[in-house]
């Protein structure tokens, strides 16, 4: 909402819904990790982090290539919910982790956020017309049909 | 008339999700797959935008 409004957008809105992102969809989640230098390792069912010590996951996230290094468990949710959460140590970088995907993996959520959007924008028939990345760091994205 | 949404997708696992162009009840239905797609739907808020059409359709019966 404050988002929209910053734009001076809201007074031609009919409906603005705020919404908690969640991971859901795999695909996107592996579109948006190759474009950040990452790979997901399907069916890998613990992650490494701090050490030699793993965590239990559905599947693993990688720096690409980079095998034996650290990584983050893509887990699946225990609250009920459907899809993912993700784990991982940040500590001292993550071993390159954090420069790839961003503190609290920001980078790597809102890169899925904008891969997921933009996907079922175009299932319902939208395409995208406009996409910036704003001087707080949000991108916007502009659909039409 | 064609539609356009705005999407504004923060660092801190949020997004807004508007609506233009689109008055009434639709305008819920055109985004409604994609707030189901980026995740759980917080807060859900209508404009004045969305009541003048509301007021329309009552209006005229629609």
């Amino acid at each position: 909402m404050d988002s929209l409004r910053q734009k001076g957008t809201v007074e031609t809105m009919s409906h603005i819904a705020k919404i908690e992102i969640e991971i859901h969809d795999l695909s996107a989640l592996k579109t948006t990790a190759a474009a950040l230098g990452l790979e997901v390792i399907e069916g890998q069912t613990t992650f490494k982090y701090y050490g030699a010590q793993r965590g239990i996951c559905a599947h693993a996230l990688r720096i690409k290539g980079q095998v034996g290094g650290n990584e983050i468990g893509i887990v699946g949710r225990t609250d009920g919910g459907r899809g993912f959460t993700l784990a991982w140590d940040p500590y001292a970088g993550g071993g390159g982790l954090v420069e790839k995907v961003g503190a609290n993996c920001t980078k790597l959520k809102q890169g899925y956020a904008v891969e997921v959007a933009t996907r079922a924008a175009q299932r319902s028939g939208f395409r995208v017309v406009g996409r910036t990345v704003r001087q707080d760091g949000k991108v916007e994205l502009k659909l039409q049909r | 008339m064609s539609q356009i949404i705005t999407i504004v997708i923060d660092q801190d696992g949020g997004a807004s999700v508007g609506v233009g162009c689109v008055k009434g009840k639709k305008c819920a239905e055109v985004t409604r797959e994609i707030e189901k797609a980026l995740g759980k739907t917080t807060s859900d808020q209508k404009t004045s935008e969305y009541f003048e059409k509301e007021k329309q359709d009552a209006q005229t019966g629609h």
